[in-house]
């Protein structure tokens, strides 16, 4: 391609990138569809999981399973939300998820999950879980301010209880 | 053959990169020489050499720290894993620009005897081949992923207490990596032009463009923070698109060795004067009376081969009129490593077989006729 064409199609692009920037610097990055405003208007944090039938209780998946909650729950006192919890399973979660039907599923994914090209995982709560794997919780496609406000509540969390993990 | 073929068909002048001597055996090819005037000093030779190493050795390491930073930071953003590929595929040439430097002054084998100037091409090719072929697959996945509208998901990046977005990090990054390259393209096209080499130039092109492609990933990643999350995928797709553009440039530029183009400039597609100063010396010669040249690109070098006629009266003895032809010829450019010489009374000798010339389609017709 001609140089300058590519010099005027990188300077147009770059001045509409500002332009965008400028004009919604106070939530940056901001999400793709706008879930995080969402929230924060209607007060509901939607969050799918899965409902546990595990027959013998298992004392180190109900630890993170706590955990798990404690950080939706700590998210959604950050966007003054309730938390509205949605069972189902988890593939069909994930599927919503990756529709953009619901902003955020909880049902103890691990970070190698078949999705985790398609949808957004935040980083671990849990570190080293079960089969040695990290457990994160996913958030839909793009939702990147929900995303980092999730992380940055995961991070706050791991460093109050000692994320060892 | 007709003629007698004098001049070894090995490199015909010590394999080092001589500058040209006085040309004692002056005829009239004084205006050709003249002409002539970019050629470097032995100097000048020896300072590019050992900037064109040095240069790719500083490129090697470059590549490789941008390859590393860009992977420690690349996250789910499409844009920096094609950016990383880039990088990571930017070692390539200056690896075969030193491979070249190494292997193509080894002398003459009887397995290969015009020796290894095109060792370094060959790898050239290759390397040019894998360039396109990532670069197409990359084009298309990228496309796809603007297709399918995934969209790219950038969370937090945890560093010393701090979880701040990751989108900066890898913007930084970016930053970071654009401008080198762009420097050490442009010192590397000189030393390019004046050795006369290939895989040096295209890995300065690919440098010199590298702006280019990490601003695109640093406007992508400024969109993808503003809300657009188009803006990654198209910017991956366009550092894809450049990867390929690379890729076919490389290509391109390593057929012309190998199909034995006529010499031609590197930086752009237009004939080396030294095709016109080698006809004009040969047919200043007094003994010519027709002439063919015959002039080809070897790694960096040139061959020519020269068919004269002479006229028939004062013709001199073979060795003679062979010795002037490669004194007239060879102190023009130091790049013209070898010359064969063949005399002879008809120049049509230069042609190639044509199939033409064996009527493989007319005995085709006579066997399915009979």
């Amino acid at each position: 391609m001609h140089r300058v064409t590519i010099c005027k199609i990188a300077a147009c692009f770059g001045a509409a990138a500002l332009a965008t920037l400028a004009s919604g610097c106070e939530a940056v990055p901001r999400d793709a569809d706008g879930w995080t405003d969402r929230i924060v208007r209607t007060g509901v944090l939607t969050v799918g999981t899965s409902p546990k039938a595990d027959a013998e209780p298992d004392a180190e998946k109900a630890e993170m399973e706590a955990r798990e909650r404690r950080a939706v729950e700590a998210l959604a006192r950050r966007l003054n939300a309730r938390v509205e919890w949605r069972e189902g399973n988890v593939h069909e979660l994930l599927t919503a998820l990756e529709q953009r039907e619901l902003p955020v599923v909880a049902a103890t994914v691990s970070g190698d999950t078949p999705f985790q090209q398609k949808v957004g995982l935040s980083q671990p709560y849990v570190k080293k879980g079960p089969h040695g794997k990290p457990y994160c919780i996913a958030v839909a496609p793009g939702e990147n301010r929900l995303l980092l406000l999730l992380d940055q509540t995961i991070a706050a969390q791991q460093r109050e209880e000692g994320g060892a993990r | 053959m007709s003629g007698a073929t004098v001049g070894p068909p090995s490199a015909a002048r010590p394999v080092s990169p001589t500058p040209p001597g006085p040309p004692d055996g002056e005829e009239k090819n004084n205006g050709a020489k003249q002409e002539h005037s970019g050629e470097p000093s032995k100097e000048q030779l020896r300072d590019g050499f050992r900037q064109m190493r040095r240069l790719s050795w500083i490129t090697l390491g470059y590549q490789l720290f941008a390859s590393a930073l860009l992977g420690l930071v690349m996250g789910g953003s499409q844009a920096v894993k094609t950016e990383w590929l880039e990088n990571m595929l930017a070692l390539v040439p200056p690896i075969a620009v030193l491979l070249t430097y190494q292997t193509e002054n080894r002398p003459p084998d009887d397995r290969r005897p015009f020796g290894y100037h095109r060792a370094g091409t060959v790898a050239f090719l290759v390397a040019a081949f894998a360039l396109a072929a990532i670069g197409l697959f990359l084009f298309f996945d990228n496309g796809l992923t603007l297709l399918r509208r995934e969209r790219p998901s950038i969370g937090g990046y945890t560093l010393f207490g701090r979880t701040f977005w990751h989108g900066w990090l890898m913007i930084a990054a970016m930053v970071v990596t654009a401008i080198p390259p762009v420097i050490l393209g442009r010192m590397k096209s000189k030393v390019a032009e004046l050795l006369h080499d290939k895989p040096l130039h295209a890995d300065a092109e690919m440098n010199r463009a590298n702006w280019l492609t990490n601003g695109g990933g640093v406007v992508g990643l400024l969109l993808v923070a503003a809300g657009f999350w188009w803006g990654d995928a198209l910017a991956a797709w366009l550092i894809s698109f450049d990867i390929l553009r690379d890729g076919v440039t490389n290509v391109r530029r390593s057929l012309s060795d190998v199909m034995d183009y006529r010499p031609s400039y590197i930086e752009k597609d237009e004939e080396e004067p030294i095709v016109q100063s080698v006809n004009e010396a040969v047919g200043g010669l007094p003994f010519v009376a027709d002439h063919r040249v015959l002039l080809r690109e070897h790694g960096r070098y040139f061959f020519a081969e020269i068919f004269i006629k002479p006229f028939g009266d004062e013709t001199p003895p073979a060795t003679e009129a062979t010795r002037r032809v490669r004194e007239a010829v060879l102190p023009l450019d130091w790049r013209l490593q070898h010359v064969a010489v063949e005399i002879t009374d008809d120049l049509k000798s230069a042609d190639v077989l044509t199939r033409e010339e064996l009527d493989i389609e007319a005995q085709d017709g006579d066997g399915a006729g009979g």
